[in-house]
């Protein structure tokens, strides 16, 4: 759905994006993580079609986006501030999107009306930030947008607001198969949706994953030996940590559940524990091996 | 159902309409203003008709009708293309399924309806209140038509500048800034060339450039003259055209620009290095005009040349950069100055052969010759441009051009008050060559000079009166430049005929060396011509065949100041008189200070006087003041001697 082959962008004399592959499949809720200049909204304002990529290519449905209308008429891109023309309401605002995006369903704006508190007839720049985001995300699923791009979508919306959010886009997601790409520097706030997720370090994609094999690959385990093996134990088996606390081994293991019980068992353990892994912890780890510390994505 | 077609969308127009049409209301109500409200309070009170002129709907406040076609289309271009400059906008309207180029045309499209619809509307309504007001006779139905075109496409043709300059630059503040650079520059590049050149070029005629229509060049200021002068036809056609290339030019960089040169100086990274070079020569130009004209000094026009440069680049720099912290990067800096420096040289050893070339004497169809352009030029208005065709005297004039040449180091460096010599050059294949120098006052250039102005055919240009049918005059006038109320007309044909042929001999015998010195005329004579025009010249003392005619028909006397109309003639040494007293006004004081000193010499007798009246001039610094006292002392006249010419009688009494 999503494809960007070797993209690269100067952007104000920095290479804000360089070389970026980034595969995303219809219906999937990709989350773009970085840090702060990492590149993440460069990189959604090419894949919306606002910026031009220098070098590479950058397809939806195998197609370039750039100054491509029909394909524009698919995709809404929710910048991280909320823009509407002055002195509009978000009814002349639904107007607007309605005369620009065919597939805007005026049914649907409607309806929405019961889910976002806000009064249609007041001018859009007397809301508070929290409110005019609401706004922006009721016109984004009117328009019905085949692919949603969203950067740092969740800033400033109170708990409440930010789960009906999350429930309207899943569902949509998985009625009609809407491909969403949103960028965050926070993990926790897109675990519970995301898919897929990639991080972006300055300007490249140090890893791509999907999130369930993440979740089942890697594993933590507390296990404690009756006879100490030899040295080399931990060597034969994928393992990314361990420590000793007394007489108990800590490692966090990454393979299949399976493979793991029956390595660990043929060393007879007197105990062992197999634990459950944030997925902050999985990065962490995971970005260790790679060499990066990238704590600061994750918290 | 909302229309699909890509082209055209409603709601496109009606979002610039609400947060753009103010501009064009804010147009419509100040030509209101200017325009059929100022037609109403001016035709409904009958007092207004007689202090102003109305020759065109361009009459009724001119000024603001003027300023509005200047200031609105730029406000316009600015506040509809803020989108493309203001970060969250341009994201936002280029995340739309529009292409540029529709988005463009809706945009400019709007700006073209707010500037054409509120002339209209007025147009319409200058029409109706022409027949309400009965005002046919001060404007005609074409004239209102003329107006409407030209308060059409003017301010289109701004409007297009300060779109193309938005197109370029990324900050609304500079689109305006720039816009209206733009519209002065191509008057701004040739003034400040022409000054510029008048230092390296020995021999560049910089007032011939400036008196060539120089300012009709900047559309600003081809403009402002709408009132009394409308659009020439080849002028729309080129505003027209300029539309047609501004629009396709600006909307070809709309494609190309990047959404996020959004707030940077320049959209296009080419454009900086021009930018940034062409304000630091234009400044670096203007700076050497300003003190190259004010100290006239080489000293300082270099001093004005490095400082201009200096600020004319790190001023462009800061700009560029947003920040005055740009002294880092000088380098690019040291390559400019020197590819200046070395063109400068090179203008030294006189590069493009400009400062040695002459026409060949054979391809010279005429020539002017004079002391200044402005002579050329305004004797070229009234069509006749006072040309020397004579093969004899060209080359007498090329030979003195020739000589001015070879003299450079001579002429070159004069001060502000030296002569100046103006060549214009008419070549047989119809080209122009034009050369204007500075000589002192004291040159050794009289023997080339002489033969040229003492020539007949020289003669008659500069004198009308020589060329003139003399059977054309109706009367002829003469009125005493002295304090004095003298003058005496000749109507008479006979005497007409008479007196003109005892000017022209005089006029015909006249010397160089006189015809520079006019520092001293009796009386001013005027001739009255049969179709109302009037020919003025001077009479001076060296008039001698005139004179005498005068005083054998008994017109002397009337005719200019003579020893019976002086009550008093004071001679004194000037040492010994308070230099400011001679430009006071008080007449007393004077007096009184010539009366007190001892070496002072009071002239009585009449034809004393008379000898002391033909021999002096009007004041310069010569050894000796004389003082006229007229009537009493009601008025005097602080004269000096003509030079080597103060009668014996004086010279022996101050010898004494």
């Amino acid at each position: 759905m999503i494809e960007c082959k070797e993209a690269y962008k100067k952007y104000e004399g920095n290479e804000a994006v360089q070389s970026v592959d980034l595969l995303v499949k219809q219906g999937s809720i990709y989350g773009l993580l970085g840090s702060n200049g990492a590149g993440k909204t460069t990189l959604l304002k090419i894949v919306a079609g606002i910026l031009k990529q220098d070098k590479g290519d950058v397809l939806i449905d195998g197609t370039p986006v750039f100054e491509n209308v029909d394909m524009k008429k698919k995709i809404i891109f929710l910048p991280d501030t909320p823009y509407f023309f002055s002195q509009y309401t978000l009814r002349t605002m639904a107007n607007f999107y309605s005369s620009i995006y065919p597939d805007w369903n005026e049914d649907r704006f409607q309806n929405l009306q019961g889910i976002f508190e806000i009064e249609m007839d007041k001018k859009l720049h007397k809301f508070s930030k929290g409110m005019r985001r609401q706004a922006a995300f009721w016109l984004a699923f009117s328009a019905m947008p085949d692919v949603l791009i969203m950067d740092e979508p969740f800033d400033g919306l109170d708990p409440v607001i930010r789960k009906k959010i999350k429930n309207l886009m899943v569902q949509d997601v998985a009625e009609r198969e809407m491909t969403v790409l949103i960028s965050s520097h926070n993990l926790r706030e897109v675990e519970d949706i995301c898919d897929h997720v990639g991080i972006l370090h300055k300007g490249s994609v140090l890893l791509e994953k999907d999130l369930d094999d993440l979740k089942s690959d890697v594993h933590k385990i507390q296990v404690a030996f009756k006879n100490e093996p030899r040295e080399e134990w931990h060597q034969e088996m994928k393992i990314l940590q361990y420590e000793r606390r007394g007489s108990v081994w800590l490692c966090v293991v990454r393979g299949k559940e399976l493979e793991v019980k029956s390595y660990f068992e043929k060393y007879n353990p007197v105990i062992f524990d197999m634990l459950p892994l944030t997925l902050e912890e999985i990065f962490i780890y995971e970005m260790g091996e790679v060499g990066y510390a990238i704590e600061n994505i994750l918290v | 159902m909302p229309s699909k077609t890509s082209w055209f969308n409603k709601e496109i127009c009606m979002q610039i309409f609400r947060n753009m049409g103010w501009v064009g209301i804010v147009y419509f109500l100040g030509l209101v203003f200017a325009l059929p409200l100022k037609m109403l309070m001016m035709h409904t009170n009958d007092e207004y008709i007689y202090y102003q002129e109305i020759k065109n709907p361009f009459s009724y406040l001119f000024e603001i009708q003027y300023g509005l076609m200047l200031i609105i289309p730029v406000l316009l271009a600015i506040f509809l293309f803020l989108y493309v400059h203001l970060k969250d906008s341009a994201d936002f309207l280029h995340s739309l399924p529009i292409s540029r180029k529709v988005l463009f045309n809706h945009y400019v499209g709007m700006g073209v309806a707010f500037l054409t619809i509120p002339v209209l509307v007025i147009s319409c309504t200058v029409f109706i209140l022409r027949s309400v007001l009965d005002v046919g006779m001060f404007i005609s139905i074409e004239e209102i038509l003329i107006w409407t075109g030209i308060t059409w496409l003017f301010p289109l043709f701004i409007f297009f500048c300060a779109v193309f300059v938005g197109m370029i630059t990324g900050m609304a503040i500079l689109q305006g800034v720039l816009t209206y650079l733009l519209l002065l520059f191509p008057t701004g590049i040739l003034v400040l060339a022409a000054f510029n050149f008048k230092y390296f070029l020995h021999g560049f005629s910089y007032e011939y450039y400036l008196t060539s229509k120089v300012e009709t060049y900047s559309p600003i200021l081809y403009g402002a003259s709408f009132e009394n002068r409308a659009m020439s036809v080849p002028a729309a056609l080129l505003f027209s055209g300029l539309i047609v290339v501004l629009y396709f030019a600006s909307l070809w960089l709309y494609k190309k620009r990047h959404i996020e040169a959004a707030s940077s100086a320049m959209a296009f990274r080419a454009i900086k290095p021009i930018f940034i070079y062409g304000v630091a020569l234009c400044v670096m130009l203007f700076c050497g005009m300003y003190f190259g004209e004010t100290q006239n000094s080489t000293g300082w026009l270099i001093f004005g040349y490095i400082a201009g440069s200096l600020l004319g680049y790190f001023g462009a720099k800061m700009i560029i950069e947003k920040t005055w912290r740009v002294f880092g990067e000088y380098k690019r800096y040291l390559y400019f100055a020197g590819s200046v420096g070395l063109v400068l040289v090179l203008f030294q050893f006189d590069f493009t052969g400009f400062e040695k070339k002459t026409p060949e004497f054979s391809e010279i169809k005429q020539v002017y010759i004079g002391n200044s352009v402005y002579g050329y030029a305004n004797s070229d208005e009234l069509g006749q441009a006072k040309y020397l065709k004579k093969r004899e005297n060209i080359q007498n004039v090329l030979a003195l051009h020739k000589t001015l040449i070879n003299e450079e180091g001579k002429t070159r460096k004069g001060n502000r008050y030296d002569d100046n010599l103006f060549f214009f050059y008419e070549l047989e294949n119809g080209k122009r060559l034009v050369r204007q120098y500075s000589v002192p006052k004291n040159h050794s250039l009289t023997h080339l000079l002489k033969p040229v102005y003492e020539s007949t055919e020289y003669k008659e240009l500069i004198y009308p009166i020589l060329s003139l049918d003399e059977t054309k005059i109706d009367k002829i006038a003469i009125s005493s430049n002295a304090p004095v109320n003298k003058g005496t007309s000749i109507t008479e044909q006979k005497q007409i005929l008479d007196s003109i042929a005892a000017l022209r001999e005089d006029l015909r015998a006249e010397t160089y060396e006189e015809m520079m010195d006019k520092s001293r005329a009796y009386s001013s004579i005027e001739l009255l011509l049969n179709n109302d025009k009037r020919l003025y010249m001077e009479w001076m003392p060296d008039y001698e065949n005139f004179e005498r005619w005068l005083k054998q028909n008994n017109m002397l006397e009337n005719s200019r100041v003579t020893a019976d109309d002086l009550y008093q003639v004071w001679i004194a040494p000037r040492k010994d008189i308070d230099q400011n007293l001679l430009h006071a006004y008080s007449n007393d004081e004077l007096i009184k200070e010539f009366k007190s000193k001892e070496s002072v010499l009071k002239v009585e007798d009449k034809q004393e006087i008379e000898m002391v009246l033909e021999n002096s001039k009007w004041p310069s610094d010569g050894e000796y003041v004389i003082l006229f006292v007229y009537e009493k002392g009601n008025s005097v006249e602080v004269m000096d001697f003509i030079h080597n010419k103060m009668p014996d009688f004086i010279m022996d009494y101050f010898e004494k």
